[in-house]
């Protein structure tokens, strides 16, 4: 009585164990039927007890389980081997879809006489699978990008280096990994990656970060980096991704920007200081020869002949000739260097102050003034002014001897584009000398007809180049001479 | 009259025997005190130096200053003069080649009265000496420095 008791309570237990396990075990006899499932089998394959004992394995489900891989499993490898773990076998089952599965297979011997029994242990590793592929398909990715991708824990061990991080820093992935992150910094930055993390986790962004890292090599590198928490599925930070990419290059041509930058500015402001310097040095003794021969002239007079008294006002108006050069050439090379404004300038009114201040210095002349109003540029505001003013003061200045003087400032349309001018009806010029107009110091005509130094349209034509215009001119002798100019916008 | 004293600060020769001469056909005949660099329009002003025992109480009626010294430069004896309560409240006319705005604003900004620039042309500059002089002379009325 007491053994099949014994025997009866074992069995139950076994059963039990069997029906909690979560894989999915078949019995089959040694004809491939089904002597019993656990429920775990039932579960998972959507299939049911009755239709499931005593039939063919094949024929499972309406023959969904009519598999080659598992006629080979069954029919040739386990005959042979007796044992067989590890069988993968996929398959698409009408009721459930495509399914891989892992399979152990074991040949039981019962004894003589008796029958075999093959069992089966079946995982369904599907969702495994397409995890693992879908992972695999990341680590492609990262292992493929150019950038360096570089995973590390808390502590900044390093758990991940790409082929990218290889190329960028020099070391291998087996030499790094383990190790910690700040081998990479610069001597006295060790600590950067933990000041990175920090501001990270206050929430600053760390994206396209610049900063320098040093190579297996020893060689500094100039790197931007981008740095994303990684967190496991409770969403706690467990570590970070780094990504970065090498902007040494880049770094290398703005830092020899900056120099060139650098360099220009001083450059500038030495020209400033020079021009400074000699406008001044020059102006001294200029103004003792001029003076003097002013005192030879008064204080002599009655010693001196005609001739003497005409040779010393020769000396002072070239004295003041040259007074008046250094002053326009300061004002010219202050010009180039000046900072540029940009503003709407109505250069009607502009014009218009102009030629009625020169009205009032020349009380004497009356000259026909007719202006376009509402003529509005982009530019800026003083240099424009220079430049009208000359213009307008050349205007007056050649219409000196006409009965009738007039000029005008209007708009009109050259090739396409609109052009505003000045035109005069004064002494005009020869075509045939129009490119030595705007030269520095180039004069049509002599002192004694028009004064001049010569630089007014040399200055005029700075102006407009600095705005990105032009000027030019058109004339004929004895009829005037009109300045067409174009700003761009 | 002819004891208010003007304090003419310039280095350049050929420039003080123009300014002389040009206060000189001006009328201007108040007598002129020459400093050919800073040192000496301070000692002359502190009574110190080569002017010790100056009473320095009896300050110019104008001093005229050139900026380009040797030495110390006029912007530096301007910020000298202003700084010292003495001599606070002298008129000083800067008369100098320069006219870089950096200048013009430095010496109104560290206190001068008057900021002239010395023209090329010798009549204008005899003008303006004229004009200077019979100003700051004649017209202008000077603090009473004496407490």
């Amino acid at each position: 009585m007491a053994p099949k008791k014994n025997a009866i309570g074992l069995v139950e237990f076994t059963a039990s164990i069997i029906n909690t396990v979560r894989e999915s075990l078949i019995v089959l006899d040694q004809d491939l039927r089904v002597v019993s499932a656990n429920r775990s089998f039932y579960d998972v394959f959507k299939v049911n007890p009755n239709e499931t004992q005593g039939q063919l394995i094949y024929d499972l489900g309406n023959k969904q389980w009519d598999i080659p891989k598992l006629r080979d499993l069954l029919e040739t490898i386990l005959p042979q081997k007796a044992t067989f773990d590890n069988y993968e076998v996929e398959h698409d089952f009408a009721t459930i879809g495509k399914r891989i599965m892992l399979l152990n297979a074991r040949q039981i011997e019962r004894g003589v006489g008796k029958e075999r029994i093959i069992l089966l242990a079946i995982e369904d590793i599907t969702e495994r699978k397409e995890i693992e592929e879908a992972h695999s398909k990341l680590a492609a990715i990262v292992e493929s990008a150019d950038d360096a991708i570089i995973g590390k824990d808390l502590e900044g061990t390093v758990l991940s280096w790409n082929s990218g991080a290889e190329i960028l820093y020099g070391y291998n992935a087996k030499e790094i990994i383990g190790k910690s992150i700040s081998l990479l910094m610069l001597p006295g930055h060790s600590d950067e990656d933990k000041e990175l993390l920090n501001k990270r986790s206050c929430g600053e962004l760390i994206k396209n970060y610049e900063t320098q890292r040093r190579r297996k090599d020893g060689r500094t590198i100039d790197v931007a980096l981008t740095l994303s928490p990684v967190k496991n599925i409770s969403g706690e930070m467990i570590g970070t991704a780094t990504i970065a990419r090498d902007i040494t290059e880049r770094k290398k041509l703005e830092r020899e920007l900056v120099k060139t930058r650098d360099a220009a500015e001083a450059a500038n402001k030495e020209l400033e200081a020079f021009s400074y310097s000699v406008s001044h040095d020059l102006r001294t003794p200029l103004r003792s020869i001029e003076g003097f021969s002013q005192a030879l002239l008064e204080d002599y007079q009655d010693k001196l002949d005609d001739t003497a008294k005409s040779y010393l006002d020769r000396v002072r108006k070239a004295t003041q000739h040259i007074g008046r050069l250094i002053d326009d050439m300061l004002k010219l090379s202050r010009l180039t260097r000046a900072e540029f404004h940009h503003e709407s300038v109505d250069l009607s009114t502009m014009v218009r102050a102009i030629s009625e201040e020169l009205q009032q210095n020349n009380p004497d002349r009356t000259v026909d003034v007719i202006i376009r109003e509402g003529i509005f540029v982009n530019g800026d505001p003083t240099l424009l002014k220079i430049a009208l003013e000359n213009l307008v003061n050349n205007a007056w200045k050649f219409t000196s001897r006409e009965a009738r003087p007039q000029f005008e400032f209007g708009t009109t349309v050259k090739e396409g584009k609109t052009a505003c001018f000045i035109r005069d009806n004064g002494a005009g010029f020869d075509m045939v000398y129009v490119n030595k107009l705007f030269g520095a110091f180039q004069r049509l005509h002599t002192s004694l007809e028009f004064p001049g130094t010569g630089i007014g349209l040399a200055t005029v034509r700075r102006v407009f180049n600095r705005h990105g215009g032009q000027v030019w001119a058109e004339a004929e002798v004895g009829k005037g001479a009109t300045f067409y100019f174009t700003l761009p916008g | 009259m002819e004891r208010d004293i003007i304090l003419l600060v310039e280095d350049n020769p050929d420039d003080v025997a123009l300014t002389l001469r040009a206060f000189k056909k001006s009328n201007i005949s108040n007598k002129v005190i020459l400093a050919k660099d800073g040192v000496e329009a301070l000692d002359y002003l502190h009574g110190t130096g080569m002017y010790a025992g100056r009473d320095e109480k009896d300050l110019p009626v104008v001093v005229m200053l050139d900026l380009n010294l040797p030495k110390i430069n006029g912007l530096e004896v301007l910020r000298n003069i202003r700084q010292e309560e003495l001599t606070r409240l002298v008129p000083v006319v800067i008369l100098t080649s320069s006219a870089e705005q950096r200048d013009v604003v430095e010496g109104y900004r560290l206190g001068a009265n008057s900021y002239i620039r010395k023209p090329v042309d010798f009549e204008q500059f005899v003008e303006a000496v004229k004009i200077l002089g019979l100003y700051w002379t004649l017209w202008n009325e000077r603090p009473s420095l004496n407490r």
